[in-house]
């Protein structure tokens, strides 16, 4: 036989040759000593991309950003949605069975009633006390620990605290819990972190009377089980989701911007992008894909000014390394999303304004990451402001000079930011 | 042999009572021999299966064990799934997100009566059909590793390295990055241990493809040297 191809032998060591192949290769190899040559090449390569997965990806690609969610919580998500629609068929097989015979039908209405009831029965036992509270636009379930699945996983790294509030507690009454602490709080934002529920999302977080008090408003229900399974782990924790008709003004800080006093519209701006797009259709796309990236932007701009309003330096002092290396992973890559988007805006808006200068940054020093954080909010708010105004999404003036002015104040204001949020 | 000594077995533990010490008892010893014969529903694990498997156990019914069967999956594959989708540019929490994804569905699938023989093979080719969706709708996403070679050429590094296995490293990481996208993907799902048809499966192409896609890879990787 003639030498095997490379892809050949390749396949052959990796035993994916087919049998009536096979013997001949391996016929060959034992004769040729140049193909076992060229075999052992590759299988120099193969090993050094086993060491590269090993010392390279497993060492150096960064670690999983938050706790892995308790799986077993999720599998019992997964069995009630699939569960119930099971139930219907087997009944309506059930049923439809029983209709066939005309007689029947005393033992099918009988059927259905004991049916009915037991389904009645297990609505109201799913239902928390909680639940059962006569709010008709308020749909509350509260989430003790005893109420998890006894074969909880093993605690999640890093974020427990000393104290353990995750640690079973079969059958204790709930008053002999820890109260929430700031620490359980830090785990509510990572697994909202986790589900991407952080992000401009109506989903609010509070702590009084030591629990943790979640509320979604207006949040589907897909959407809320995910949320519910997310936060399985946290004890001391309420979630409730409630339609928005009943907190309009709560949603208010999710609100498109606001309009400043209006004197008269960017017009030359406007008609300088005009030119360089070539037309109308060109210049509302343009501006669309400005404003999208404006709000992902504002978004991770509100997630780290959370996150310095529930962290205040004095809480922050209350939380473990960990816990404060949690808090500061959050804030990094919220940052880092937020620089990439404010590059992109700039980069992007740069680039139909040909021959504008772009001011240097000056970057603020700021005491702590917190005041950092607020006034990067506020630059983040004014470039927004700006852009919707630059691209007639609001009335006002604007020159392509303030707006870029505005653009090196938020860059200094991420900068100061990202330099307390440096690893301790 | 595990799967016997589960059906078997586990009821009994069942009675154990449970204290707040959750690693008061570990199997670690059974599942290591068992990882060298057949294990349960899934190929032979490449990888040594470090994890200790602690817990409670309910009632000895096949759900239960096929929920604590596919816990326990996830809890030695998670990793290597995160990465992988890393690497095919996702952001770390949407990494996360969509490897937690993955397990749930496969639990959902198998809970629903699918036959899966080779769980590792069917979470890397869900995973890398969700990755690349939920890339397509991020507004960016990572290059292949963009500061590895930073972080490879700084201090860090694992204390089993010697310095002549950094240059060697960091030639092989060039490598990957000069190879294409198919090629790499290639690579990766291979070192986790996919056969060639179950690549063909993730990536859409044949099996023969994926031997030619890897031969080149090699061979590309070899001209590296120097």
């Amino acid at each position: 036989m003639k030498h095997p191809e490379g892809e050949q032998l390749l396949q052959y060591a990796d035993g994916e040759l087919a049998s009536s192949e096979a013997p001949a290769v391996r016929a060959h190899l034992e004769a040729c000593w140049e193909c076992r040559m060229e075999l052992e090449e590759y299988q120099k390569t193969i090993n050094e991309c086993v060491r590269y997965r090993k010392y390279v990806l497993q060492v150096h690609l960064p670690s999983p950003p938050a706790p892995w969610g308790d799986i077993h919580r999720m599998f019992t998500e997964a069995d009630a949605s699939l569960g119930r629609p099971a139930i219907f068929t087997q009944w309506r097989a059930a049923l439809s069975g029983i209709f066939v015979g005309p007689r029947k039908w005393a033992a099918a209405s009988l059927l259905l009633g004991v049916v009915l009831t037991a389904a009645t029965l297990r609505f109201i036992s799913e239902r928390s006390p909680e639940q059962l509270a006569p709010s008709p636009t308020e749909q509350r379930m509260s989430i003790a620990p005893s109420e998890l699945p006894k074969h909880d996983l093993p605690a999640a790294p890093a974020l427990s605290a000393p104290t353990g509030p995750n640690t079973p507690s079969d059958g204790a009454p709930q008053v002999l819990l820890p109260a929430a602490t700031a620490a359980d709080e830090l785990r509510v934002f990572v697994a909202l972190h986790l589900v991407g529920a952080d992000l401009g999302e109506p989903v609010q977080i509070a702590r009084s009377e030591g629990r943790i008090h979640v509320t979604g408003i207006g949040i589907e229900p897909g959407r809320q089980s995910r949320i519910l399974a997310a936060l399985s782990a946290i004890p001391n924790l309420d979630v409730r989701f409630i339609e928005p008709s009943a907190s309009a003004t709560q949603t208010a800080e999710f609100a498109a911007p606001a309009t400043q006093g209006a004197t008269a519209p960017a017009a030359g701006f406007q008609e300088q992008i005009l030119r360089q797009l070539g037309s109308r259709a060109a210049f509302e796309h343009f501006s669309n894909q400005i404003f999208e990236r404006s709000e992902s932007m504002m978004s991770r701009a509100y997630a780290i000014r959370r996150l310095a309003q529930r962290f205040p330096v004095e809480v922050e002092a209350s939380l473990n390394a960990p816990e404060r290396q949690m808090l500061l992973d959050l804030r990094r890559q919220h940052l880092t999303m937020l620089d990439q988007e404010s590059n992109e805006i700039r980069r992007t808006t740069q680039s139909v304004l040909p021959g504008v200068s772009i001011p240097a940054a000056t970057e603020p020093r700021p005491a702590s990451w917190q005041a950092a954080s607020e006034a990067l909010f506020q630059a983040a708010r004014q470039v927004e402001r700006s852009l919707a105004i630059a691209f007639g999404a609001s009335a006002g003036d604007m020159t392509s000079d303030r707006l870029f002015t505005q653009f090196a104040q938020l860059k200094g204001n991420i900068d100061a930011t990202r330099r307390l949020t440096a690893p301790e | 042999m595990l799967r016997i000594y589960r059906h078997t077995q586990r009821p009994k533990l069942g009675k154990f009572t449970y204290t707040a010490s959750k690693k008061s008892f570990s199997l670690r010893g059974v599942v290591d021999l068992a990882a060298k014969g057949s294990y349960g529903g899934r190929a032979m694990p490449l990888y040594p299966l470090h994890e200790e498997i602690t817990g409670i156990f309910g009632s000895g019914t096949s759900a239960v064990s096929l929920r604590d069967e596919v816990a326990e999956f996830f809890e030695e594959t998670r990793d290597d799934v995160y990465r992988y989708l890393l690497t095919l540019g996702l952001f770390p929490p949407q990494a996360q997100e969509a490897a937690q994804e993955v397990f749930l569905k496969l639990y959902v699938e198998l809970k629903q009566g699918e036959k899966i023989l080779n769980w590792r093979a069917w979470v890397f080719r869900v995973a890398h059909n969700h990755g690349l969706r939920t890339r397509a709708r991020q507004n960016s996403f990572i290059a292949f590793d963009p500061e590895m070679e930073q972080r490879l050429g700084s201090g860090e590094r694992n204390p089993e390295q010697s310095l002549l296995d950094k240059e060697e490293l960091l030639r092989i990481h060039r490598g990957i990055e000069g190879l294409s996208d198919q090629q790499r993907r290639c690579v990766f799902l291979r070192l986790e241990g996919l056969r060639y048809p179950e690549i063909g499966e993730a990536l859409g192409i044949s099996a023969s493809t994926v031997g030619e896609f890897l031969r080149r890879a090699i061979t590309r990787l070899r001209k590296e040297k120097p």
